[in-house]
């Protein structure tokens, strides 16, 4: 809209300024513009007017933002502190497993397997169950669990509804000892007197292909299901923020009325699969969206533990970290199943195929 | 469409040529923050949860929604902090996630990922969502209080289309210069002006309707 034509004599409802009266009004009129735009203020009662009521609007709709609820920062940062221990924990337990070990056995009833603790010919390896929620004394706790089990070699970590945070530590077996509940604040650590945790890590053996997983349980082992993913994830050197069930693995819960169907693909054995989620026509929208980049089909990319480097124009890299919910739902995770703990609920069947 | 592997990792940056958008104070505040300073993190929680409530509220409605969206919001922000390079202003960091956020939720409350809720009329042309006015109108000769026009103003900008309601939290309540919500928002500088324009008028059309000047 140009101003060079603008005469003093407007007819009724003049339209000359446009919406060059909105720009005048927040000031990113050149010099020049606000000029012409003000002498016509000046020569022009109906824009007058209309700026006037556009300062009024204006001001009504400044008055019109919304205060946060009181309690939202507090939110904000409690899920910060959860996030912010889930990470330190994740790398400790990475420092210190060297490997998975191969660790169980576990009875074998028509191609099915039935987890359950303290099982006939079952042995379950030592493993640690403990609620914390301060993030200092957890270093201490899995220090004395290191200490205890000789070696940690895979640890989840779930946040539980009412704010308190529970972890599953697996290790190698110290044969003959019960499982330990560890607990305690600072550095006075020590095993306490509670009674065994429902989780039991299994093992498929080498011969299994396809495998799914049921558990009878309902939506409070939603939580177990959680723990399942992490060890696993865990063991691969990928890092998971909040889990959402449903996007990653078959495992099939039941959780409430519905039924959350979770994704493995172990047909193959490969570790992380990149090149499924990169092949796929999603990716380049989910990882621009995700980055706020522009990225092409042509953008280079470096995989690392941390998550991944793309390489865009001029030199410049960015991280995707694999902790974006956005990325994790759009992958599919491949895991060496053979080789790897799986964490079952109390009571969770799997069906193999052999 | 695929991404091509990399063979060699090359790591670095060529800084962007033009001037660093943000203040240093803000800079530091985020390099600390990102570094896992709790404290920081919450200095800037404090810097932008209006921006980011607000923006939420008008994507979804409503105050539940918008707080949930708002801890969505904040939590992705905390975990992606590292990954800020200072390519676009923190800003516009701050806009997309939660633009995406919010699109997340709609997303799996509707199915419907659209953030344009106009509706078409006969002609196809599109206009604006009609509100179903709650009564405001029985009495128009009467002056209005000035809680009834505030009533009345939130009603149009409820009214309005999301890209609208979404440039107007920008402009008038966190006074977002045309330049910076070009850039959060990837559009030209005219389609700016004359979209915060056009948004306002409709609110005052809105208002006129009603008899409110």
């Amino acid at each position: 809209m140009s101003l060079d034509n603008l005469s003093p004599d407007c007819a009724a409802g003049c339209t000359a300024l446009g919406e060059q009266l909105s720009a005048y009004l927040d000031g990113e009129l050149s010099e020049a513009e606000r000029q012409a735009a003000e002498a016509h203020l000046r020569e022009c009662p109906d824009c007058r007017a209309l700026c006037d009521a556009l300062r009024a609007i204006r001001r009504d709709i400044a008055a019109a933002e919304l205060n946060p609820p009181d309690n939202l920062h507090g939110q904000i940062m409690l899920g910060v502190r959860r996030a912010n221990r889930a990470r330190r924990l994740r790398r400790i337990t990475a420092a210190a497993s060297a490997g998975i070990a191969a660790m169980f056995c576990f009875v074998v009833i028509g191609g099915a397997i039935r987890s359950g603790v303290g099982g006939n010919n079952m042995e379950a390896d030592q493993f640690l169950y403990f609620a914390d929620d301060d993030a200092p004394e957890q270093y201490v706790v899995l220090q004395a669990a290191e200490k205890a089990m000789g070696d940690v070699t895979g640890a989840v970590m779930d946040t539980t509804v009412d704010g308190g945070l529970t972890v599953v530590a697996t290790g190698r077996s110290s044969a003959h000892s019960p499982s330990v509940v560890y607990s305690g604040t600072g550095t006075d650590c020590a095993p306490a007197e509670a009674e065994a945790p429902a989780i039991v890590c299994a093992k498929l053996p080498a011969s299994a292909r396809d495998f799914s997983v049921t558990s009878p349980k309902k939506a409070e082992d939603a939580h177990d299901a959680n723990r399942a993913l992490n060890a696993v994830c865990e063991a691969e050197g990928a890092r998971l923020a909040e889990m959402q069930i449903g996007t990653l693995c078959t495992v099939e819960i039941p959780v409430g009325e519905t039924t959350e169907r979770l994704v493995f693909d172990m047909t193959t054995g490969e570790a992380l699969n990149l090149q499924a989620f990169l092949g796929s026509p999603d990716a380049l929208s989910v990882l621009s969206r995700v980055t706020g980049i522009d990225l092409s089909p042509d953008t280079p990319y470096q995989p690392t533990a941390e998550g991944l480097l793309l390489f865009v124009a001029d030199g410049v890299v960015a991280t995707v970290p694999w902790y974006t919910d956005e990325v994790l739902s759009a992958c599919v995770l491949r895991f060496a199943m053979t080789t790897l703990p799986l964490c079952l609920p109390e009571g969770a069947e799997i069906q193999y195929e052999n | 469409m695929t991404l091509k592997p990399h063979d060699k990792a090359v790591i670095g940056r060529i800084p962007p040529a033009e001037e660093k958008r943000d203040n240093p104070e803000l800079l530091a505040l985020i390099a600390r923050a990102a570094k896992g300073d709790e404290a920081a993190f919450s200095a800037l929680v404090t810097q932008y949860e209006k921006m980011v409530f607000n923006l939420a509220y008008q994507y979804a409605q409503n105050r539940e929604d918008a707080a949930d969206i708002s801890q969505e919001v904040f939590l992705k922000l905390w975990k992606t902090l590292p990954s800020f390079r200072g390519d676009s202003s923190f800003s516009t960091w701050v806009f997309r996630i939660t633009q995406n956020s919010a699109l997340d939720l709609l997303r799996k409350r509707s199915g419907n990922p659209s953030l344009s809720l106009t509706v078409e009329d006969e002609d196809g042309e599109e206009r604006e969502r009609e509100l179903v006015d709650t009564g405001t109108e029985h009495d128009p000769a009467a002056a209005l209080e000035a809680k009834e026009r505030r009533a009345a103003v939130r009603a149009a900008i409820a009214a309005l289309r999301a890209d609208h309601r979404e440039i107007l939290v920008l402009r008038e309540m966190r006074g977002f210069s045309y330049t910076e919500i070009a850039e959060m928002l990837g559009l030209e500088l005219g389609t700016v002006k004359s979209r915060i324009n056009r948004a306002r008028m409709q609110v005052k059309e809105f208002l006129e309707k009603r008899n409110i000047f």
